[in-house]
């Protein structure tokens, strides 16, 4: 039978590599570029240490020793300046989410302390991903937690917690040519 | 009548040899070639400007969120001066941060660089020692 395989041959008309074997290695070659390209362009998720350090942000600035910031229950209280936070980011960026609210000792939500900040999306992203318990590819990544407080309420020292969630979003990106 | 047999015999010895010598030859060369491409391509995206922009970019970004008023912050960024170098990019100019926005940028090449915002609310200054190859980064407040 008469071999109709297209070959790369010589001046002699010797074979030296087949059309089917360059392919093969073409298609090998392509293999490993791509893999290594989506390797090194994939994006390396930090976000979950990223909503843990503005929990532990909240917390440090939230709960002075055991004791709740005495500016927290102040009608005026701004936690965006106390907590060293900037609104630029939180707020402008859209990233980024946090909320604080007080409980009493019996984890009961009380009606006054409460802040937020940022895009309330995601503060809603976590409220779906913790009560389905699906993997969002995209969604924001929460971050849950309470402090054991004091804090004064007309001149009545009360123990509770103050809950704090934290969620973020933020992946990073190119910057365009200068 | 047996000349002719044998000057056949011999010139057909002489294409076989080679015909088996040379394809292997072409052969390996093509092969060595194929697979050195592919080394050097992964070698380069290893240590490419993308991987290291955005390495460097997050790292000082958490850095910066997890550090506290007053602190000074010493970060190695040799590898990427390495890079910068290669690429025609001035020391001074692979690390700027934004202190007003809240991001750092990072470049390594001339074809843009990469974002990463931090939350924190301080006056962030930073300098590249070209000698020790370290980035200095001293928190202020605001």
């Amino acid at each position: 039978m008469k071999n109709k395989m297209r070959k790369l041959k010589n001046r002699r008309g010797t074979e030296l590599i087949s059309i089917w074997e360059l392919f093969v290695l073409l298609i090998i070659g392509g293999g490993i570029v791509i893999g290594v390209w989506l390797f090194y362009t994939a994006n390396v998720d930090v976000i979950d240490g990223e909503v843990s350090l503005l929990y532990e942000k909240l917390a440090l600035c939230l709960n002075e020793n055991g004791y709740l910031n005495e500016n927290y229950l102040n009608g005026s209280f701004d936690i965006m300046k106390e907590c060293e936070l900037n609104p630029k980011v939180i707020v402008k960026e859209g990233d980024f989410y946090f909320e604080t609210y007080l409980t009493d000792i019996d984890a009961n939500e009380l009606s006054f302390g409460k802040f937020k900040g940022g895009n309330e999306g995601h503060g809603k992203d976590c409220v779906v991903i913790t009560d389905s318990e699906v993997n969002a590819k995209n969604f924001a990544k929460c971050y849950t937690g309470r402090e054991i407080v004091r804090y004064k309420i007309k001149d009545e020292m009360l123990e509770g917690y103050i809950v704090i969630k934290t969620a973020s979003n933020q992946r990073g990106g190119k910057i365009p040519v200068v | 009548m047996k000349k002719r047999k044998y000057r056949k015999l011999l010139n057909e010895k002489k294409g076989d040899g080679s015909d088996t010598l040379y394809p292997t030859i072409i052969r390996t060369i093509v092969y060595i070639v194929f697979f050195g491409l592919i080394s050097f391509f992964v070698y380069k995206s290893a240590m490419g400007a993308l991987v290291y922009e955005q390495a460097y970019a997050k790292d000082i970004g958490l850095l910066l969120d997890k550090a506290r008023l007053g602190t000074t912050i010493t970060y190695d960024v040799s590898k990427g001066i390495g890079i910068a170098k290669e690429n025609e990019v001035l020391a001074s100019n692979i690390v700027h941060v934004n202190s007003d926005e809240g991001y750092v940028d990072v470049r390594l090449s001339s074809h843009g660089g990469y974002r990463y915002y931090f939350f924190t609310n301080y006056d962030v200054e930073s300098r590249i020692d070209e000698t020790t190859k370290k980035l200095t980064l001293i928190i202020n407040e605001k």
